[in-house]
């Protein structure tokens, strides 16, 4: 009887076990199989995090590496005010100094109100993420941390409740959060700031609805070369622990972000200090509208400087309008005098003057297709050369007919004009260069002495380094090359030959002629420089509103090299309706001057020897 | 019958040997995969600690390098110079020496007969 009851019982447990061990499979099976998707899930969210690393912003470097936009790390500050409780006070008192902010502020933007909006619905100031601070430095981040961790309260924390002392340890550790982020800086404020272009903050959310942001070019080179500079982000896949700190060992997908490029550009700082500290100079003594200047390599093309006032220091975004534009690519302007080297040369390289050609300049009016044509002094017979001396507009419009259409339409194109440059920064504009077909009968007397044609300050500073250069019309450089950040170099970009538009010949016949302009008797004696020989053309072009000219307001310009047989420099100056005088040869001679002299002394350019005044140079001899 | 007993000892010790080396097996191997996870956990608190490091370091290279070109900036350097009104300019052209480089004796260079002899006796050529 006992056995069968043993033998129940043993039977009775076993089916028991049976029953749990099922009921343990089927919990096993629906938690498992069933929800399993569900729960990996969840179970991820709890531990997995993903971080997104992003990138550090490529610098903006002159020739010499010199540093004109460049990145800080900087801190995003956040607060979450669940974890605050009712304590806002003592949290804002110990805030506010670090925020530069009064506490009452600080109190209300960290106390969670509900409030209907305007479609009627509630929302609140933020639950759980109040910002409260952008670009902060690291060291006032460091500090607040621990000024925050070490808040007290007023109250012997070790008698109060196990979920009172949890809440303060919330809210010193865990309360406020710092996201780190990059603001870029130009230390040197406003030189060349319309080169380097200024950028705009894009903010997006990321999955802990923490805003982000990302820094994107607007204009300049920040602007043409954002995809270079910005780099690539990366991201981590990790897990957390309980405080926050990353569990290594579980660290799934590391991929580190790769980091922008540093584009050094073409600009050399001291060139482009020279040149605006000099054109700061002619705005003060002439009262222009604006005033633009460029240096330029004539052999390579590289632009040394380019510098437009009034201007703005991308850091300061108040100072950016349209007024502050880069004029030297944005504005087309008509030309003037220096235009007459396009024609000139034309005429040279086609053999169909000759410099010492002589023609009537009609004592000052010339009447030709029903208008009546001027020059500013009454000249009779003039040379080729003399026409570029004197600058004649009468004898520039008779080579010109000499030339015909089509020649000048050419030369003209080839030379640049009508087409952009390809410089990489935004906005270039084309100028105007119509085609043959929609001259007027004038056109072909108007456009060699400059007018009828728009073009821009690059333009015209291309063409006449292309004379320097033997015809040989380079493209503008202003990006040197790629680098990363520990100066290896990734790419490097070549000087370019667009094409040679005037022979060897005709280009040292148009030296020959331009080399006047600046002796006693050509249009801007001003210019000349002391120990080198300058071939350099003065413009005054009369302005034009609404479809007429405007007395008494002009665009005065000089554009010259130096030394004039073996040019290293080629430099443009162009003053927007200069107040004393108007003449270019006047007003931009003399600021020509001061540029050369003290960029030929800074590059270190052998004066001419035939032109060196003191001692003669020493000759080394052989022993 | 005391043969029978020998063999029963035997295999009893056998058992005994073989028990042994499996708990000795289990157990060292749950030992090991203990300590290789103590090793995994060290290894990984100091990969997080020089990573810290790393991340500072870089940190504070990257401020000095941009403290030490700020410094050496041109441009900051001549507005200095002038804010502090020492008399520094640039050089003037009449300050300079310019020396001329000596040129080489050119028909010698394009004399090829001349060329071949002068490799001969430096020995370069068989």
């Amino acid at each position: 009887m006992s056995s069968q009851l043993q033998k129940f019982r043993a039977n009775l447990f076993l089916v028991l076990l049976a029953l749990g061990f099922a009921v343990v499979a089927a919990q096993l099976i629906n938690l498992q199989v069933v929800r399993h998707v569900e729960l990996s899930r969840e179970v991820l969210a709890n531990t997995q995090r993903e971080f997104v690393q992003a990138p550090r912003r490529g610098d903006i470097l002159d020739a010499n590496n010199n540093i004109l936009a460049t990145c800080v790390p900087v801190k995003t500050i956040s607060i979450n005010p669940s974890l605050i409780g009712g304590l806002q006070p003592a949290v804002a008192r110990m805030l506010a100094p670090f925020l530069h902010t009064n506490e009452e502020a600080l109190i209300k933007k960290l106390t969670p109100t509900v409030t209907r909006n305007t479609a009627g619905k509630w929302e609140t100031n933020g639950l759980r993420y109040v910002r409260l601070a952008k670009n902060m430095p690291e060291d006032t981040w460091q500090k607040m941390y621990v000024a925050m961790t070490n808040l007290t309260f007023g109250v012997v924390e070790t008698n109060l409740p196990k979920a009172q002392r949890i809440f303060l340890n919330n809210l010193r550790y865990h309360a406020l959060a710092a996201d780190a982020e990059q603001m870029r800086v130009y230390p040197l404020g406003s030189l060349a700031g319309q080169v380097v272009g200024f950028p705009r903050v894009e903010e997006t959310t990321n999955a802990a609805g923490r805003a982000v942001s990302q820094i994107i070019g607007c204009e300049g080179v920040e602007y043409a070369l954002q995809k270079q500079l910005s780099g690539v982000a990366g991201w981590r896949s990790t897990s957390r622990d309980k405080k926050n700190l990353e569990l290594v060992s579980l660290r799934d997908e590391d991929v580190p972000a790769r980091d922008g490029l540093d584009v050094v550009l073409t600009i050399d700082t001291v060139v482009q200090h020279i040149a605006e500290a000099a054109l700061a100079e002619a705005m003060v003594k002439h009262s222009p509208k604006s005033a633009t200047c460029v240096v330029m390599r004539p052999k390579t093309g590289e632009i040394l400087a380019m510098a437009s006032l009034p201007n703005y220091d991308p850091g300061q975004p108040n100072t950016i309008s349209t007024n502050t534009r880069n004029r030297v690519i944005n504005d087309v302007v008509e030309p003037g005098s220096t235009f007459k080297i396009v024609v000139v040369s034309g005429a040279l390289n086609e053999k169909i003057v000759s410099l010492n050609d002589s023609f009537y300049c009609e004592e000052g009016h010339f009447a030709y297709a029903g208008k009546i044509l001027h020059d500013h002094e009454a000249y009779g017979n003039l040379t080729t050369e003399g026409i570029i001396t004197k600058s004649s507009n009468i004898g520039a419009a008779k080579i010109g007919i000499r030339l015909g259409e089509e020649n000048l339409f050419k030369y003209a194109w080839n030379f640049g004009f009508g087409q952009r440059t390809g410089i990489p920064l935004l906005g270039e504009a084309r100028g105007f260069l119509y085609p043959v077909k929609s001259w007027s009968k004038v056109s072909l007397a108007q456009i060699p002495m400059g007018h009828g044609v728009a073009v821009t300050r690059l333009q015209m500073i291309q063409a006449m380094a292309a004379i320097a250069n033997r015809g040989w019309l380079m493209r503008p450089m202003l990006v040197k090359q790629l680098q990363r950040h520990n100066g290896a170099v990734v790419q490097t970009y070549q000087p370019e030959r667009v094409r040679q538009v005037v022979g060897d010949e005709a280009c040292k016949d148009m030296v020959t002629a331009l080399k006047t302009v600046v002796l006693k008797g050509g249009t801007s004696p001003e210019a000349a420089l002391k120990n080198y020989e300058v071939a350099g053309k003065t413009g005054t072009a009369q302005k034009a509103e609404h479809g007429v000219y405007v007395p008494g307001k002009f665009i005065s310009s000089f554009i010259g090299f130096f030394p004039a047989d073996n040019p290293e420099l080629c430099i443009s100056v162009v003053l927007d309706e200069p107040k004393e005088g108007h003449y270019g040869g006047k007003v931009c001679g003399p600021v020509f001057k001061d540029i050369a002299e003290q960029c030929a002394g800074y590059l270190n350019i052998p004066p001419d020897p035939k032109m060196m005044t003191n001692a003669p140079p020493l000759t080394a001899r052989n022993p | 019958m005391a043969s029978k007993r020998n063999n029963s000892a035997a295999i009893g010790f056998g058992l005994l040997i073989k028990v042994v080396l499996s708990i000795s097996l289990i157990g060292g191997g749950a030992l090991g995969y203990v300590w290789q996870k103590n090793q995994i956990d060290g290894l990984a608190a100091q990969k997080r600690e020089r990573e810290s490091n790393i991340k500072k370091l870089k940190h504070d290279n990257e401020f000095l390098v941009r403290q030490i070109r700020d410094l050496q900036e041109p441009v900051k350097l001549m507005r200095r110079v002038s804010e502090m009104q020492l008399g520094l300019m640039p050089r003037q052209e009449s300050q300079v020496v310019r020396l001329e480089e000596p040129r080489e004796a050119a028909p010698e260079a394009n004399n090829f007969s001349r060329q071949l002899t002068r490799r001969s006796v430096g020995g370069l050529t068989p």
